[in-house]
C-alpha cells in the first residue's frame, strides 16, 4: 500500500471510528496489519486482523484473532463455504469476506471492518440458533 | 436486542439477501456506537447504510 493510500484509508478511519478501535501494526515489515475491535450487538468483543502486505491489489486476509468453535464445538479452522470461512493461519479463524469477482482495488479497511463485523454477528447467531452462517449470509455470484 | 429480536434481525438479513433490494428495511451499522440495526428504507439514521453487503453477499 503506498503512502497516499495509506493516508486515504487512514482518514477514514478516524472519521468512523474511534482512535481507540483500530491500531496498524508492522507496519514497515513483510507482514503489516490493523487490529480492530469488533462488539457485537450481545455486547462480545472480538480482535479482527487484516493482513494488509498485497492490499489494496489483492483480497487482504482477514481473521478472528482466535480460533472460533462452531456450535457443535468443532475448531473454524477450514475452508467452508457453509461458514464463509478459509483455511486458517496463525491459530486464527479466517474470514472469507470478498472473492475474486467481487474485489476491487477501491475497496477500503473500513468497509471490509464493517463486512467481518457483520460474519461475527451472523457467528454468535449460528452459536444461537445452529443455522450455518450461510442461512444468513448469500454466496457471491 | 434481546434474543428474539436478534433472531428477528437474522431472518431479516436472510430476506434482504434473498429479495436483492425488494425489502423495504436498510441493515445500518452504527461506527460509533458498534451495533447494526434495521431501519425502514428512507428514514432518517444514524451510520452507514450497508444493506449491499448482504445483498452481494460473501465469499
Amino acid at each position: 500500500m503506498d503512502a497516499e493510500r495509506l493516508k486515504a484509508e487512514k482518514l477514514v478511519l478516524e472519521k468512523k471510528l474511534p482512535s481507540n478501535a483500530y491500531r496498524f501494526m508492522d507496519m514497515d515489515t513483510d507482514l503489516p496489519y490493523i487490529a480492530m475491535g469488533a462488539k457485537t450487538n450481545r455486547g462480545n468483543i472480538y480482535t479482527v486482523r487484516i493482513e494488509l502486505d498485497e492490499f489494496p491489489n489483492d483480497i487482504p486476509k482477514a481473521f478472528v484473532t482466535k480460533m472460533l468453535k462452531t456450535k457443535s464445538g468443532s475448531p473454524m479452522s477450514g475452508c467452508s463455504a457453509s461458514m464463509h470461512t478459509l483455511t486458517s493461519e496463525h491459530g486464527f479463524t479466517r474470514i472469507c469476506h470478498y472473492g475474486f469477482d467481487s474485489w476491487t482495488p477501491m475497496v477500503s479497511i473500513y468497509k471490509i471492518y464493517v463486512k467481518c463485523r457483520l460474519w461475527l454477528e451472523m457467528y454468535e447467531l449460528h452459536l444461537q440458533t445452529g443455522n450455518d452462517m450461510d442461512y444468513y449470509l448469500n454466496h457471491q455470484e | 436486542m434481546n434474543e428474539q429480536e436478534l433472531v428477528k434481525f437474522g431472518e431479516q438479513i436472510k430476506e434482504q439477501g434473498e429479495k436483492q433490494g425488494r425489502t423495504m428495511m436498510d441493515l445500518v451499522f452504527d461506527p460509533v456506537s458498534g451495533d447494526f440495526k434495521q431501519v425502514p428504507k428512507g428514514e432518517q439514521h444514524v451510520g452507514d447504510i450497508v444493506t449491499e453487503m448482504t445483498e452481494k453477499g460473501f465469499a
